[in-house]
């Protein structure tokens, strides 16, 4: 079990694809203009993920090392197509905004990485978990960026939501700001360079703060054993 | 051939000709791979056609949006012919829509049209013109206009296209420019070139469908159409009854 709380950590926080390894950050940067776009994109990198793990990992033995890369791109490739023509038939509006970014989550680096490093050595559940858990840390990292930015750039946020959720989403727009238009650099390409910078701050602030409270805790054990060595200037 | 066989098999290429059974494994992963999307592929086909038709309808009965009584059937068109289409922007293969009252009398026409004048190039229009040549609608349906700015054309950020409802060629008379330029209609903050490409985009539709208004008139009264504003929504009825 703690197996699975660690992998949860990694993919949520550790490892945190957008945040520490900067994988995949072509569609994270392009389509979270809004709230609506970073979560469409980040449920179709989801249902890839997961079931890229968990397909790579039920054929882990019977894959060469040879057709290895091949055969795990393949995998991810039908994944992603399959996910294209679902989007298509049930969300067209939101599939015609995120338009290429679809078909590019083969391309995303976090999903062969997570097939090689780890669904390729691991048994089938803690695959799909890692898969799960990855893709949430990427999903979350894309929400927040999408939040930030409509925010900033629209004053708004979760507007459009209906092209996700159908008509019962068409009202959950609010206005925060009642702004008659934004910050235009949140919305555009640097707007999105920006403010997953400064997300990535505030992770390394934060695990900063969590590091010295750790060496805070355990002070006076280190400190005490030390003193006695370095300050003892006796002669 | 028995399991055991194929397992023999297996490790004799495996010993003799890796490069064969790395081949078979692959090609196996295709074959697979194929299957599942040819499965998907035809379980969503349908489904797809419908969205899509769905969303090209409500586009189309936004630009028409003002006239009570309507009927549109997307195969109700008359094609755009080609001595037109440079007046247009348009390609080849492009199509006028009309739309009929309950008794199929046409009503008004829907024409495609692209403004090549954008911040960012084409901006995609489509313009609902009623019989006496005054503007029912205006939608952009695709564009690239900056974020913020120029995309205050898309009826979704602001309700600056709609100012066109009503529109026509003698109304404003010799207005048919963005206020800067001397005419009738309001540019929105921060953007001249986008509304002076639709402003003078939209106009060219007018001046295009004045020009050949009865020829139009025409073609619609001859072009025969069972069952007019049929078939979506047969389609979505179809859909809603399957489970």
């Amino acid at each position: 079990m703690s197996d699975y709380v660690a992998i949860s950590r990694d993919g949520l926080w550790n490892k945190n694809p957008a945040l520490v390894q900067l994988l995949g950050l072509c569609p994270l940067l392009a389509v979270t203009g809004s709230v609506v776009n970073a979560l469409g994109l980040g449920l179709a990198t989801m249902l890839v993920l997961t079931g890229s793990n968990i397909v790579v990992s039920l054929v882990r033995h019977r894959v060469t090392d040879v057709i290895r890369l091949p055969a795990f791109v393949l995998i991810i490739a039908a994944f992603t197509t399959c996910t294209e023509l679902v989007m298509k038939a049930f969300t067209f509006e939101l599939y015609q905004i995120l338009g290429i970014f679809i078909p590019l989550i083969v391309t995303n680096c976090t999903i062969l990485g997570r097939a090689e490093a780890f669904a390729s050595k691991n048994p089938v559940i803690p695959a799909a978990v890692d898969g799960f858990m990855m893709a949430l840390g990427f999903g979350l990292v894309l929400l927040a960026l999408g939040a930030i930015r409509e925010i900033l750039g629209y004053g708004t946020i979760f507007a459009d939501m209906d092209l996700l959720f159908g008509p019962i989403a068409a009202n959950w727009e609010i206005d925060l700001l009642h702004i008659e238009s934004g910050l235009l650099i949140a919305v555009l390409p640097p707007g999105a360079f920006l403010v997953a910078g400064f997300l990535i701050a505030l992770k390394n602030i934060i695990d900063g703060r969590i590091e010295k409270k750790r060496l805070a805790a355990s002070e006076p054990l280190v400190a005490g054993s030390k003193r006695v060595r370095t300050t003892g200037n006796i002669s | 051939m028995t399991s055991s066989d194929s397992s023999k098999l297996a490790k004799f290429l495996d010993r003799q000709h890796p490069a064969v059974l790395n081949a078979f494994k692959l090609g196996l992963f295709a074959v697979v791979a194929a299957f599942i999307l040819g499965g998907t592929y035809s379980g969503t086909e349908e489904r797809i056609a419908i969205s899509q038709a769905i969303v090209e309808e409500r586009a189309l009965l936004a630009v028409v949006d003002t006239i009570p009584v309507k009927n549109v059937a997307i195969n109700d068109r008359i094609l755009v012919p080609d001595s037109h289409l440079a007046r247009l922007e348009l390609d080849s293969g492009e199509s006028i829509q009309v739309v009929r009252d309950d008794s199929a009398v046409p009503v008004a026409f829907i024409v495609p049209s692209v403004a090549p004048e954008g911040y960012s190039g084409d901006i995609r229009l489509l313009v609902g013109v009623d019989l006496q040549g005054a503007v029912t609608g205006v939608r952009a349906t695709e564009h690239r206009e900056t974020p913020g700015l120029g995309d205050k054309v898309d009826a979704k950020k602001s309700d600056w296209i709609l100012s066109f409802n009503g529109k026509s060629l003698n109304n404003p008379l010799n207005g048919w420019a963005v206020k800067k330029d001397g005419g009738e209609f309001d540019a929105f903050t921060g953007a001249t070139i986008t509304p002076r490409a639709v402003v003078t985009q939209v106009e060219a539709v007018l001046l295009f469908y004045q020009e050949n208004r009865a020829e139009l008139i025409e073609l619609a009264a001859t072009s025969i159409v069972e069952n007019p504003a049929d078939e979506i929504e047969s389609l979505v009825t179809d859909l809603e009854e399957s489970p």
